[in-house]
Parts: structure tokens; C-alpha cells; sequence
């Protein structure tokens, strides 16, 4: 990872170096059912919010309208808990809260599952969008290819594009 | 569906203050009740009472709060708190004569808070390591620090304390008792914790949903093994103020302190299942049930009666919880 060698990796590690990962599992790994949509959106990326280590709504709260717009996620009430959320929306909440720790690789474990086809369609312009970004690079994970045009494995730049952050 | 609940004023208003602060209206009605039942129980001499013993409690419980979101438990509370008094009343009589007083107190009360955060923080290392659920644990060391108390003391109460320590459990300042205060700070440190900090966020996050937490990078022991070396802290400050209150360290007090202070966690509306609850609540139970104990007292209600009503209590509310729950 950006020359330095990673062992024994630990999510927090990996996190530190600049992975993102989105579990193909959301509702047992990728979101705290019980916490609202706002919680949810910072969950992984606090360190970067809250450097001090204190913490405030409206301190998350440009984190949060800002994933909420950008990936166009339809929530009433961001303090209400995720779950009342459908499972596209869940999923791009998943999204969300990795983009915000402002990963250099993104890696996304059959986002699709369990997600109609319309947020389908915008998950996959997502990850499409955040490769072309740059600093983003997305290696995708879609097991059983769910639709055309959403199967080809995209591999992020491993040279150039990635380099600029590190 | 809230616009249309806010423009109909009036019951439905009404309905929805019931459902947003439930505890908070029961607790105003039942001191409202004890004020015009309950001899004595408004006179200021009393109420600064309830706020006293109510303190000692509250002081674990806010502890306990963080303890019980984070999903795990702490039941050797109650043994905690007279281990703390026993070490502080060991190190008064055996340093007094080379340090003085104050001095041999001072170093007392560190080391029982070192302890009680070591015994705290270890528990959760013993389920991050040996996957021992926090429940065995405690109760383990419900049984085994009661014991090592009395192994302190020898069986008796150590009156080792030096002249004017009792300030502190039974003393006043402006008027109001001194470990008012204490549970005053420890509410609003627990308050800034849970709501303001990254730590708090997490405490949220690890009891909710552990992998996912997990998978967030937090680091989910760190997080549960400090809340309860957290309590622990807490629970040796308790222990250190009552043992002051009764003038000697004492193996036998604070005997079943632990489902008191788990019972006004839960008053307080935080789930067992984690993830979920409140200081604010907490400091509602504490206060709840220390109105209910000393109103039932003034109104000459048996003991026996006292503890099947405390029972009755707490499952109402967690009752009333979960019906609440699934009207929101």
C-alpha cells in the first residue's frame, strides 16, 4: 500500500492506509440497524470529523448532506434509524460512510445484493463516478455479475492516480 | 406524517409528549402524588436526602449506562464499592502514623480507583481474549471481591479513617450534601462522553452491531474494556463516599447495590440489548427510584412490600419501553 508493506491487517489498519470496504453483507456487517442514518454516515470516518476527538452534530453534519446529496440518497430524516431506510438507500448509506474517510481504494463485496434495479443502476454509476474521481480506485467484487453492463471488473489506476494522496 | 402530527395541536400534542418523555412525566407525577400523600417528603431536609443516597447510586449507574449500550454487564458493583472503602479504610490505618491522615486517605482512594479501573478494563480484555461473557466474569468477582474485602478488614469494620474525612459521604457544602456534586460532575462528564466525544460515537456503534463497528475500524474491545475499567472508577469513587458516609470500611455494604443500579439503568430506558439509552435517563431512574424507596418508607410501607413494588417497577418499564417502542 502506497510502498509500505501492510501484515496481520486489522480493519483499523487498513482504514489508516487509505482502504475503503463496503461488506456484501449490509445488514449484519455494514450498518448499525439501531442508530440513525446521520450515525451511520460518520461511523467509519470519526478520525477524520473529530481530529480532537470531541464531537458535534453540526460538526457531522456537512459530512452527512453532503454523501446524502452526492449520491442522492432519499432519506426523510437523517436522525431516523437506517433501518427504516429501503435497501438501496441502506446500501449507498454504506457507501457513504466509507467515502467520507476519503479512501484512495474502495472495495465494494457485491454491492448490488438485495437492491432494485434503479438503485442498482445508481449504485454502479457511483462506483463508475468514483473511479473516474481519481483518488478513488474501486476493485469490485460482483461474484455473480448481476447485470450487463455492471459485471466488468474495473481496477483502479495502481500506479499513477493513487499515488497523489499517499 | 409529522408535519400532520404537529399541525393538529392539542390531544395529539399531548400524545406525543407521553411518547417522547415517558419516564420523565411518571417521575413528575409520582413526586407530584408523594408531595400531597407522604408526610415529610417535600421539606427540603428530606429531598436533599433522596438526592444523597440517590447519589451513591447514580454515581455507578451513569457508569453502568455506558456499560450496558456497549451490550455487556457489570455485576460486581455492589462488591466493588465495599472493596473500594475497605482499601481506603486499610491504607488510613496502616499509613497514618508515617504520613498523617490526609495523606494515607489520599493514597487510599488512588489506589482503589486504580484498582477498580484494572478490574474493570480486565474484564473486557477476558472476553476480547478467553470469549468469557462479561456476566461470568462480574459475578465471579461479585463473590470473590466481597470476599477480599472482608479479608481487609478481617471481618469488622475498619474505623481507621482520620477526623474529618466523614465530609465527604455526610458533609454539606453550600448547603447541599457533598456527593451531590460528585453525581453532579460524573452526570455531565458521562453526558460529554456519550454524546460529544469519538468514544461515545463508538460505544453507540460497538453495541449496536459489533462487525459492523468492527468493520469500521473501530477498535471494539478498546471500547467495551473501557467502559467497564469506566465503571469500575466510578464504582470505587461510590464506594469511597459511602464508606466516609459510614465512618469505616466495611466488607458487608453496598450488598446488592448491583440490581439497584442495573434496575435505574433500566428505568432510564437503555435497551440490554445495546445500542441504545441515555444518561439522561439514567439520572430519571436514580431518581425515580430513590423518590419511590424513601416515599414508600414515609408512608410506612413493610420492606417486603418495598421490594416486590421495586420489582413490579422494573418490569414496567421495560414494558413500557417496549410498547413505546413499537408505537413510534
Amino acid at each position: 500500500m502506497n510502498g509500505k508493506g501492510v501484515t496481520s491487517a486489522t480493519p483499523k489498519q487498513m482504514k489508516e492506509a487509505g482502504l475503503g470496504y463496503t461488506p456484501e453483507n449490509r445488514k449484519e456487517a455494514g450498518l448499525v440497524q439501531v442508530l440513525s442514518t446521520h450515525d451511520n454516515l460518520c461511523l467509519a470516518s470519526l478520525a477524520h470529523i473529530a481530529p480532537s476527538g470531541i464531537v458535534t452534530r453540526t460538526r457531522e453534519q456537512s459530512y452527512v448532506r453532503r454523501r446524502i446529496s452526492d449520491l442522492a440518497i432519499k432519506v426523510p430524516e437523517p436522525m431516523l434509524p437506517v433501518s427504516s431506510l429501503s435497501g438501496g438507500n441502506q446500501q449507498k448509506v454504506v457507501i457513504g460512510n466509507w467515502l467520507n474517510t476519503a479512501p484512495q481504494v474502495m472495495f465494494f463485496d457485491e454491492p448490488s445484493r438485495g437492491v432494485d434495479v434503479q438503485a442498482k443502476r445508481q449504485i454502479f454509476d457511483i462506483i463508475w463516478d468514483q473511479a473516474e474521481r481519481g483518488p478513488c480506485g474501486n476493485v469490485r467484487f460482483d461474484r455473480a455479475g448481476r447485470s450487463a453492463g455492471s459485471c466488468r471488473p474495473h481496477f483502479g489506476d495502481a500506479s499513477g492516480a493513487h499515488r497523489r494522496r499517499g | 406524517m409529522t408535519a400532520a402530527l404537529t399541525a393538529k395541536a392539542g390531544p395529539n400534542a399531548a400524545i406525543r409528549l407521553i411518547k417522547t418523555y415517558p419516564m420523565e412525566l411518571i417521575l413528575a407525577v409520582l413526586i407530584l402524588a408523594l408531595i400531597f400523600t407522604a408526610p415529610g417528603f417535600a421539606s427540603l431536609r428530606n429531598l436533599l436526602n433522596v438526592l444523597r443516597t440517590g447519589s451513591m447510586l447514580g454515581i455507578i449507574a451513569f457508569g453502568m449506562t455506558s456499560v450496558i449500550i456497549v451490550g455487556e454487564i457489570d455485576l460486581s458493583v455492589g462488591a466493588g464499592a465495599a472493596l473500594a472503602g475497605c482499601i481506603v479504610a486499610w491504607f488510613a490505618g496502616a499509613l497514618d502514623d508515617s504520613l498523617g491522615g490526609p495523606v494515607a486517605v489520599l493514597i487510599g482512594v488512588v489506589v482503589a480507583l486504580g484498582v477498580g479501573f484494572t478490574l474493570g478494563f480486565s474484564v473486557g480484555k477476558f472476553r476480547h481474549w478467553f470469549n468469557v461473557p462479561s456476566f461470568i466474569c462480574t459475578l465471579a468477582l461479585f463473590t470473590a471481591l466481597r470476599g477480599a474485602a472482608n479479608l481487609i478488614t478481617g471481618g469488622f469494620p475498619l474505623a481507621t479513617f482520620p477526623p474529618g474525612f466523614d465530609f465527604f459521604g455526610g458533609g454539606y457544602l453550600f448547603g447541599i450534601p457533598f456527593p451531590v456534586y460528585i453525581f453532579a460532575l460524573t452526570f455531565a462528564g458521562m453526558h460529554f462522553l456519550m454524546n460529544y466525544t469519538r468514544f461515545g460515537r463508538a460505544v453507540y456503534a460497538v453495541g449496536g452491531n459489533m462487525e459492523a463497528a468492527r468493520l469500521s475500524g473501530i477498535d471494539i474491545w478498546w471500547v467495551k474494556s473501557m467502559t467497564l475499567g469506566i465503571t469500575g472508577v466510578m464504582t470505587a469513587l461510590s464506594g469511597t463516599l459511602i464508606a466516609s458516609q459510614i465512618g469505616s470500611g466495611t466488607g458487608t455494604t453496598a450488598t446488592g447495590m448491583e440490581l439497584d443500579v442495573i434496575a435505574a439503568v433500566i428505568i432510564g430506558g437503555t435497551s440490554l440489548f445495546g445500542g441504545k439509552g441515555r444518561i439522561w435517563g439514567t439520572l430519571i431512574g436514580v431518581l425515580f427510584l430513590g423518590c419511590i424507596s424513601n416515599g414508600m418508607t414515609l408512608l410506612n410501607v413493610s420492606e417486603y412490600w418495598q421490594y416486590v413494588v421495586r420489582g413490579g417497577i422494573i418490569l414496567g418499564a421495560v414494558l413500557l419501553n417496549q410498547v413505546l417502542e413499537r408505537v413510534r
